[in-house]
């Protein structure tokens, strides 16, 4: 069965069971089966046949789950694009995957940035005839979505519907997402986190509750939202978590119905971990890990706060069935020991298919010579393997910074600041100087004023001197970008600017 | 009754920023403040001036410049008193 099939039983099953809510609107099962079809049909009678590319330039919405299934449903390759994005960024994507129809309501349909494309809104997509969903045979692409590049070049990362379908039956098997999930959704629908709520929900029979994204964002929406729609799952990012925690409506959730909350998009520390668990003890976490390029997610911890422990990192668990993970060390060898930090290599049913149109991008990271007759994604993420068999996720290898011959992981440095009691969070950035010496600058955010010297103290005993930063800044809260990592660059930019500031007064 | 001093005060606060009179209608996510940012500097100005933003404000002032944030709050602010 596929991820249209279950929604098609359900359809069938109980057509009158709530799948879909958004603010303007809220569709029973058969409501959304009887749509995704009419937008299907309308897909069909523009000429968008199996392979043709569908740019989805919307909020996450009711009309976006309808496109993007009835994309599936036809053969289309969704293209799920940012409604904020600035123009040219919008046109170079546009340009690079080249749909052959952009579904929006943002924009005027004229507007430069669609470079004279066909653009309709959902509403007009669909048809008053019905395509009745039948199974295309063979693995196929589903959706196309773009990251930034470490080159700066956003690129289409390609996910075949079998890869989709992995995932999405892990995260229901996972998380036991069933007919009485009530669950929140609050990350854009460009971000492929988004899709570990909008398509396991449905398929699994439950109701996704979606709220406009900016009102909700503010934490006592969301909980209002939590409490009103009687929500008891909802995803969102550690550094979100770390907002609503500052939140002093966060007690309201305590006798409410949440009991899960699924984490992903940047590490999950023991502090806050303990925290929620402290402020919400009813609520249970689960750490997600995965690579846009794994599909969604390729591990779900559930995350037991009694062995949490407060200088470790969280564990980002096991693979999901059917996927599997390699760690290789610098000389690019696999090994097997345990508690030792390796580069992860995923292989199995979730890996993309590759980088829409770049052949040599797609084979210098989805190697075939590190496991006969596998091929493993490379994902630039220092991990390792625990003695118990779960991984702990330790930070990019590519935040290794060389300062006089020594090797230096900026995140192992993070790590071991976080893990000072009076510090809450912390990031640290390279910067090279006029005399370009690599400074090493770690801000820092903490509950009150933060005593440099005592800080440091802690880290002079924890880290080999080479390590130490030069400069620790304590600010109110960490930059983070729209994606809710932190935004380093800013850090850095911000650092500079206030070097500069110093050097001209 | 708050003026567009104290809103623009407790940006600059918020967000670590020095707004000149030139930036005042660039848009703040230019000048640098993230979306996390925007939401600490919105629950900021909701507790410190005592309102709720409606719906359709806090999706105007999320691409908003300083001006624009200023002209959002003080009349939220003002509706909120006469509601």
């Amino acid at each position: 069965m596929s991820l249209l099939d279950h929604i098609v039983a359900h359809a069938v099953s109980h057509p009158e069971r709530l799948s879909l809510k958004d603010q303007h609107r809220a569709l029973s099962y058969g409501q959304l089966l009887q749509e995704v079809r009419a937008t299907a049909a309308g897909l069909s009678q523009r000429g968008i046949v199996a392979g043709d590319r569908v740019a989805i330039q919307m909020s996450t919405s009711v009309d976006a789950v309808v496109c993007a299934l009835a994309c599936l449903s036809v053969g289309a390759i969704f293209v799920p694009m940012s409604t904020v994005d600035p123009a040219a960024r919008t046109r170079r994507i546009l340009d690079d995957c080249d749909p052959a129809v952009v579904v929006q309501g943002t924009y005027p349909p004229d507007d430069a940035r669609y470079g004279g494309r066909p653009v309709v809104r959902p509403a007009d997509l669909r048809s008053s005839a019905m395509v009745e969903h039948e199974p295309l045979s063979g693995e196929r692409p589903a959706y196309c979505i773009y990251t930034s590049g470490t080159t700066g070049v956003p690129k289409g990362v390609l996910v075949g519907l079998a890869s989709l379908w992995h995932a999405v039956e892990d995260t229901i098997a996972a998380l036991g997402i069933g007919s009485c999930t009530r669950a929140l959704s609050i990350s854009s629908f460009h971000f492929d986190g988004s899709f570990g709520l909008l398509f396991p929900v449905p398929a699994g029979g439950g109701l996704l509750v979606i709220n406009r994204q900016e009102p909700v964002l503010l934490p006592r929406r969301f909980i209002n939202t939590v409490l009103t729609e009687r929500i008891n799952l909802a995803f969102c990012s550690p550094s979100y978590l770390r907002l609503l925690l500052a939140c002093p409506d966060l007690s309201l959730l305590r006798l409410s119905s949440l009991k899960t909350i699924g984490l992903g998009g940047e590490a999950l520390s023991a502090a806050t971990v303990l925290a929620i668990h402290d402020a919400l003890p009813q609520v249970c976490l689960f750490n997600r890990y995965g690579p846009t390029e794994t599909t969604i997610a390729v591990t779900s911890h559930r995350v037991d706060p009694l062995l949490v422990k407060l200088h470790e990192p969280v564990p980002i668990g096991y693979p999901h069935p059917g996927v599997t993970f390699h760690l290789v060390d610098e000389e690019g060898r696999l090994f097997d020991e345990v508690d030792r930090g390796g580069e992860l290599y995923i292989g199995g049913d979730q890996l993309m298919e590759g980088y829409w149109r770049d052949p040599g991008l797609s084979a210098k990271v989805l190697r075939r010579d590190l496991v006969p007759g596998r091929v493993l994604y490379r994902t630039g993420d220092l991990v390792a393997r625990r003695p118990g068999g779960e991984y702990v996720y330790l930070g990019r290898v590519d935040r290794v910074i060389k300062r006089n011959g020594v090797r230096i992981s900026l995140d192992e440095i993070e790590l071991v600041l976080r893990s000072q009691p009076e510090v809450r969070h912390a990031a640290c950035v390279a910067v090279e100087g006029d005399d370009d010496a690599v400074k090493i600058v770690a801000f820092v955010t903490a509950d009150s004023p933060l005593q440099p010297s005592s800080v440091s103290a802690g880290l002079v005993a924890l880290l080999p001197r080479a390590m130490l930063p030069d400069a620790l800044q304590q600010v109110d809260a960490m930059p983070l970008t729209a994606s809710g990592k932190v935004d380093y660059r800013l850090l850095e930019s911000h650092w500079r600017a206030r070097d500069a500031g110093s050097a001209r007064n | 009754m708050a003026s567009a001093d104290d809103v623009l005060k407790t940006l600059q606060d918020v967000c670590d920023l020095r707004i000149s009179s030139s930036d005042r209608d660039v848009p703040l996510l230019t000048l640098g403040v993230t979306s996390y940012t925007m939401v600490r500097l919105l629950m900021r100005l909701e507790d410190e001036f005592g309102f709720e933003f409606s719906a359709d404000e806090l999706t105007r002032v999320v691409s908003a410049s300083a001006s624009d944030l200023c002209e959002v709050v003080l009349r939220a602010l003002d509706a909120y008193s006469q509601s």
